[in-house]
């Protein structure tokens, strides 16, 4: 009975460890990522263009000499139309593009790992209200930034810092531990670095975007670096599960 | 630890108790769901094997089996019912008392 019962021991630690294995494949398929990472660049760079547009258009108006006194009123209406009309298309380009970017990497993402066969994890749990509460203490820095409260330097290590802490958060409720281990890490050392002083992408340049930008360009440089670091985590844990298969058919 | 009574062995789920289908079941309970082909490739069964078991762990009910396309190939996955759940962490406990 005892060869038996250790046999049995034995084949129990390895059901147990491929479950093990199993999630941690699961939770660290990372290149979907990727996707979403190049649709914020890309959605980035053309609100800058957009709003660029919006500048040369109302530039273009003052200093139009011709124009009538009494064409003045009806000018600027028209103009404040096209603002706002362009605005507003930012607006729901912004949400259209990160709804756009949420569903890419939900259906394609996976499609990186279709020679290893699909495996779903249950969905995230993370609550409505920490979203909200992320997007509003996110967003408080930048406004307190733009009404010269807080430096630029500090309003991009609060924004940092705060995106770096809900990631980590995150991790178990999303089951995404690896990932969002490494992204809230690696967000956190960014924050650490420019509350340090160490130089941030256009901290030179006196630009209206250079708070958004450098932040852009932080998240997306870390976005990258988690993404390539986890799959190879993941390939990691891939070859393992291959060897130590219970069957061998 | 004593040996295992009758009413233990007898308490044992019969259908789970088949390494196979533990496996199976190991890998299931992880995922929300999972396809064939990924089940062939973490247990390293052959596909005739794997595909009996589940049919015996589907008639016992305790997975359930969606069929689509993806374009013109089939595409089967596999996920755990509650009744398979709640079976299968009975049955592991059971596993884990019998363990020295």
């Amino acid at each position: 009975m005892a060869p038996d019962r250790s046999e049995r021991q034995g084949e129990l630690e390895r059901l147990e460890r491929l479950g093990t294995l199993v999630n941690r494949y699961a939770q660290s398929r990372s290149l979907s990522l990727l996707i979403a990472l190049a649709i914020v660049l890309i959605n980035f760079a053309l609100l800058l263009q957009m709003d660029k547009l919006i500048a040369w258009r109302i530039d273009r108006f003052l200093a139009d000499d011709e124009i009538q006194q009494s064409e003045v009123e009806v000018r600027l209406e028209l103009e404040t139309r096209w603002v706002l009309a362009v605005v507003l298309l930012q607006v729901l380009f912004s949400i259209g593009s990160l709804w756009l970017a949420f569903k890419l990497a939900k259906r394609y993402g996976m499609s990186f790992y279709r020679a290893d066969g699909v495996i779903e994890l249950p969905r995230g749990r993370t609550p409505l209200i920490a979203w909200i509460v992320f997007l509003i203490v996110h967003t408080v820095p930048a406004a307190l930034t733009e009404a010269e409260y807080l430096s630029n330097r500090w309003g991009l290590a609060l924004i940092l810092s705060v995106a770096g802490a809900f990631f980590i958060y995150l991790r178990n409720k999303e089951r995404a531990v690896p990932l969002c281990l490494v992204l809230g890490g690696l967000l956190l050392l960014e924050a650490v670095a420019v509350a340090s002083g160490i130089p941030t992408p256009f901290h030179s340049r006196s630009w209206d975007y250079s708070l958004a930008a450098a932040y852009v360009i932080l998240f997306a440089s870390a976005g990258l670096v988690t993404a390539v670091a986890v799959h190879i985590y993941n390939r990691r844990i891939w070859k393992r599960i291959t060897q130590d298969r219970p069957f061998n058919e | 630890m004593s040996e295992p009574s009758a009413k233990h062995m007898n308490g044992l789920n019969r259908v789970i108790h088949e390494p196979v289908r533990l496996a199976i079941l190991k890998v299931l309970s992880t995922a929300k769901e999972a396809d064939f082909n990924f089940l062939l490739a973490t247990l390293g069964l052959t596909k005739g094997n794997l595909a009996t078991h589940i049919n015996t762990l589907e008639a016992a009910a305790y997975i359930e089996v969606s069929k689509e396309f993806v374009g013109k190939m089939p595409h089967t996955t596999y996920r755990i019912t509650r009744l398979g759940r709640r079976e299968f962490e009975k049955h592991w406990k059971h596993l884990l008392e019998f363990a020295p």
